[in-house]
């Protein structure tokens, strides 16, 4: 992967932000909405690009009478984050 | 063939430079924000074992002073009127505990919520079982009661330990393991230790049967001392461990 050729889903901070967010465990919309700040629009959009690119699964149950809405991040959206990681750190190690 | 500029070429690479600091630093933030909340659990365990510890510091002072000045029906009455009270200062942590769960239901991570609860099944769940103990005892008197409820104290703490050490090894701390090892190594040797007025000798007499029942009641005071103080030490290094989540506090 080169710099100039990063996925489009890196090439928004609030995207990134949501992986993440991810990366460690599944969150709630209202927690990802606490973690990264985002307007309710903003991060409901973010997450349907990231859903329809295969990054993250969004389930929808009920706690309670309450919806809960929680992202998961797929195991490709896992390797695709990992291999940026991976670019960013050779950037910056100058190779 | 297209020959790149050197210039440009630098220019580029500081922006990628710059981006990847950038991305980086957006990175670490954002992991270190959604890792397990740990303030929630410090306040379950402070609030827990404050009370707790409050609360045997008035039984054991009321106790003392009433045994000294009244009669022992007196400081019979008092021992029941103390352990209604106990079991009432356990039911109102427990009505907090669910309020609090409720308030943090919808803004927190689903680890956070499974280490909040895992923690007050154990510390709400003996409660809960030494009072069913202790109706059944009313309705059919019975020695094994009193057993159950000691023995249960003992399970308790054992759990407890065990419990101590799994919080420590799923949030990545090994002083909370080294702890929870160091306790359970404790308990056994608390079990074992003989008090004066136990000799080990054989149970079919009522007066060694009663020396029992005071071991086992000597060890059950000891571990309810320890306890609290296992809970504020935890709740104390909770705290302190994650400090400023962004999920804030209620």
């Amino acid at each position: 992967m080169e710099m100039n050729n990063i996925p489009e889903m890196f090439q928004s901070k609030l995207r990134l932000m949501i992986v993440s967010g991810l990366i460690k465990q599944p969150l709630s919309f209202t927690a990802l909405k606490q973690l990264t700040g985002a307007t309710d629009g903003n991060l409901s959009v973010q997450i349907s690009k990231l859903t329809d690119a295969g990054y993250i699964i969004v389930r929808k149950e009920f706690s309670g009478k309450k919806p809960l809405t929680t992202c998961e991040l797929t195991q490709y959206g896992r390797d695709s984050f990992r291999q940026y990681v991976e670019l960013l750190n050779s950037i910056l190690a100058g190779k | 063939m297209t020959q790149q500029n050197p210039a440009s070429e630098n220019q580029g690479n500081e922006a990628n430079v710059k981006t990847a600091i950038e991305d980086i630093a957006l990175i670490k933030r954002i992991i270190n924000h959604a890792e397990i909340n740990l303030r929630r659990l410090g306040w379950l365990f402070l609030v827990y074992g404050s009370a707790i510890l409050a609360f045997l510091a008035f039984d054991s002072i009321l106790s003392f002073v009433v045994a000294r000045t009244s009669s022992l029906q007196s400081s019979a009455g008092l021992s029941i009127i103390l352990m209604t009270l106990s079991y009432a200062v356990s039911i109102a942590l427990f009505v907090l505990f669910v309020r609090k769960r409720r308030n943090i239901r919808q803004s927190e991570n689903v680890y956070t919520m499974k280490l909040f609860d895992l923690w007050g099944v154990m510390l709400f769940a003996p409660v809960a079982i030494e009072i069913v103990l202790v109706l059944i005892g009313l309705a059919v008197p019975s020695r094994n009661i009193v057993f159950g409820k000691t023995l249960l104290s003992f399970m308790k703490y054992g759990a407890i330990c065990i419990c101590v050490f799994f919080t420590g090894h799923y949030i990545g701390s090994r002083t909370m393991m080294i702890i929870a090892a160091v306790l359970l190594i404790l308990f056994p040797v608390l079990f074992l230790i003989p008090f004066p007025f136990f000799d080990g000798a054989e149970l079919n007499e009522t007066a060694d049967m009663l020396r029992v029942y005071a071991y086992f009641n000597a060890k059950n005071n000891l571990i309810s001392l320890l306890l609290p103080f296992v809970y504020i030490g935890m709740g104390i290094y909770s705290m302190k461990k994650q400090r400023g989540s962004v999920y804030g506090d209620e």
